[in-house]
């Protein structure tokens, strides 16, 4: 699959964040563009607070933005209403999450199968999907177990073939080995190569775990909210992704300064200002 | 895109059990509040029922009987013109409805009687003795003396109170002062033969009863009377006696009249007993609704993220609307159902022995009630109780409910 040709699964130009405490702005975003391809296995990394998880997230049509464009699998998420992002999420992205998240009450075959039955299948053949998924990340034999009968990377495996039990085009995975020791995290990583290879499932993970940002087939550096740096197939120089003007360097008034330069002359980006200053 | 996004309603159901039971300790604190409610509003509505019932029955045997048939305007003028001239026209229609247990033919008037130079204000009652039985329960309210036979045309009895306040004893002469059809008034010698309590106070105040006969004789109103009383066989069924008369007597020559027309006070009671009833309901529902408000809010609050996670995976938020509610609603009518059978195992435990409220009795008489209670459960309280308790369900639910649909994604998915 790999091989075929390489269309894109995610798309950012000129991508705007900004969170607000109080009266207090906190860019978390600015000017990402970003291209990611079917296939991949991207990692998106860089310290805590460099923005990885809000980039996921507004991929992921989790989060607005304040400004810019995001298409993932073609389709403007931005333009979406809640329930069509939430349709779009069921059917088109699978998520992992640090804190495995999976849904307390539900065993691990449960848990894997309730995406299958949000997307309209019988509890019959969730359930076998859920088997198939579950024997897929090696844990088929746990199946009846409820997460706090499992291990943390028990769990996370868990949460891997309930994020592909969906069927889904692209897997993103927020900091997936954060929580696990590194022999186990190690194996995670593995299996979401090997997946990744096998099925051709598009993944992009943020994360500062060096066994991690070594399996990237793209590494993607962000540094206050801008991409810093990316390679292909490490250890390659910087690829077309591009951040359009580095500024990690500037104060941060300046910082700031840019940033409502470039929301200003956006009225869309205006009217998200408005709103998320009014919930803050 | 999607074959369809709907959840079975086992899933639904799955999901409000298995989060009920994750923290069980909170669920049974919520469901013991809840069902200590739910029992003591079933209690509380059954003792009002049962001494509501008490009182009706009370007060429809101690005189008025279920409903009373007059001649029109009697009521109001209480003046011997207005008498049923044939009672037999109304006397045959009883013997067609089975719903009817007891009827008697009556005349009353006020008068005035003295004894050894004491004189009162009196209420004259003359009544069939006989059939008098099958309507009240007067005969049994005799505290002196017996109760009055066919053919006693010089016989009286009068309410202990009357008696006491003219100072008479059985025996004694007592001489009644009445008008007649003309006008004239007249007065009679009658020997007092007992004394009778009604249960009601104010009647036996006032009360002398004599025999029809006699007073249609001493009267001059020929076979003439001024009500029919009428026993029903439940107090549910006067309002089909009722319908029933009104057609069937339904020239202007009748007024029929229910036992709730006959004493407004009483209705008037009987219709605060039914507000305080409500206000009951209330606010056992207000206490209950808070609570499970908490409950649910606090649960809310702690699955935030979840609920976050559920979401970013494909939920749609109506669904989740729907467990949340689910989740409440299960939980009230859990608490309903136990709070309404413990109510229930209370009420019966105590229905035959009744609760004595002797110490107050005074307080009761007046209303016709009796001193010991005997808690009832009707269908319509537990209607009330379990439809309230639903509604409350509805609307302790659907807050939180609601809100867990306004949730961030964002902010959810980084509760740590």
């Amino acid at each position: 699959m790999l091989n075929q040709p390489a269309e894109s699964v995610i798309k950012t130009r000129e991508l705007h964040k900004c969170y607000w405490v109080g009266t207090m702005p906190f860019p978390a975003l600015y000017g990402i563009n970003l291209e990611i391809e079917s296939g991949e296995f991207a990692v998106l990394a860089g310290r805590s607070g460099s923005g990885k998880s809000t980039l996921l997230n507004i991929v992921g049509a989790l989060e607005s933005t304040d400004s810019g464009r995001v298409e993932v699998l073609g389709q403007n998420i931005l333009s979406m209403n809640q329930d069509q992002r939430t349709q779009f999420r069921l059917h088109n992205i699978g998520f992992i999450f640090q804190a495995y998240n999976l849904i307390r009450v539900f065993s691990a075959r449960e848990n894997v199968a309730y995406v299958c039955q949000l997307q309209g299948k019988s509890k019959k053949e969730s359930m076998e999907i859920a088997n198939h998924w579950l024997q897929e990340v090696e844990i088929g034999h746990l199946g009846y177990r409820r997460p706090d009968q499992l291990s943390g990377g028990q769990q996370q495996r868990v949460a891997v073939a309930r994020a592909l039990a969906s069927k889904p085009k692209l897997i993103l995975a927020d900091e997936p080995t954060a929580n696990l020791d590194s022999m186990t995290g190690r194996h995670l990583i593995h299996l979401m190569q090997e997946l990744n290879q096998r099925l051709g499932t598009t993944f992009l993970i943020s994360s500062h775990d060096p066994d991690v940002k070594q399996a990237a087939s793209r590494l993607i550096k962000l540094a206050d909210g801008q991409i810093v740096e990316a390679w292909n197939d490490i250890p390659k120089p910087p690829s077309s992704i591009t951040s359009s003007c580095p500024m990690s360097n500037l104060p941060l008034t300046e910082r700031l300064r840019n940033y409502f330069k470039a929301a200003r002359g956006n009225a869309r980006n205006k009217k998200h200002l408005r709103k998320t200053r009014r919930r803050s | 895109m999607a074959e369809s996004d709907h959840l079975g309603l086992f899933t639904y159901l799955s999901l409000a059990t298995r989060n009920l039971l994750r923290n069980r300790r909170r669920t049974l604190i919520t469901l013991i509040t809840m069902i200590f409610g739910i029992a003591t509003l079933t209690l509380l509505s059954a003792l009002n029922d049962g001494w509501l019932s008490q009182m009706k029955t009370n007060f429809i045997l101690s005189y008025t009987g279920h409903l009373q048939i007059h001649a029109k305007g009697f009521e109001t003028s209480q003046n011997l013109n207005d008498r049923i001239k044939d009672p037999e026209e109304v006397s045959r229609l009883m013997q067609s409805y089975p719903e009817i247990i007891g009827w008697t033919q009556r005349i009353r008037t006020s008068g005035l009687a003295s004894v050894s130079g004491s004189s009162a204000g009196i209420q004259i009652m003359a009544t069939d003795p006989e059939q008098e039985t099958w309507v009240t329960s007067m005969d049994q309210g005799i505290k002196e003396g017996i109760w009055l036979r066919p053919g006693m045309s010089h016989d009286l009895l009068l309410g202990r109170t009357i008696a006491q306040n003219l100072g008479a004893e059985l025996g004694d002469r007592v001489i009644l002062m009445a008008q007649r059809l003309n006008g004239e008034m007249v007065s009679e010698v009658f020997f007092l033969r007992g004394i009778l309590e009604t249960g009601a106070p104010q009647i036996d105040r006032t009360l002398a009863v004599i025999t029809l006969n006699s007073a249609q004789q001493w009267l001059q109103m020929d076979q003439t009377i001024t009500d029919i009383v009428i026993r029903a066989d439940n107090h549910d069924n006067t309002d089909v006696l009722y319908r029933l008369f009104v057609q069937q007597l339904s020239d202007l020559k009748y007024e029929i009249m229910p036992w709730q027309e006959l004493d407004p006070m009483v209705r008037q009671w009987l219709e605060f007993s039914d507000a305080y009833g409500f206000v009951i309901l209330f606010v056992v529902i207000i206490l209950v609704l808070i609570e499970i408000l908490n409950t649910m809010l606090i649960s809310l609050h702690e699955r935030q993220k979840e609920l976050g996670v559920i979401v970013a995976i494909g939920t749609k938020r109506y669904q989740v609307f729907l467990m949340l509610l689910l989740e409440a609603v299960m939980l009230i009518f859990i608490g309903a159902i136990l709070g309404y059978l413990a109510g229930s195992l209370l009420v019966f435990s105590v229905a035959d022995s009744g609760i004595n409220l002797t110490h107050f009795a005074n307080a009761f008489e007046f209303f016709y009630m009796d001193p010991v209670i005997h808690p009832q459960l009707t269908q319509s309280s537990a209607i009330k109780i379990l439809g309230a308790t639903l509604a409350a369900a509805l609307l302790a639910g659907i807050y939180p409910a609601w809100k867990a649909t306004r949730l961030s994604l964002s902010q959810a998915l980084r509760i740590q």
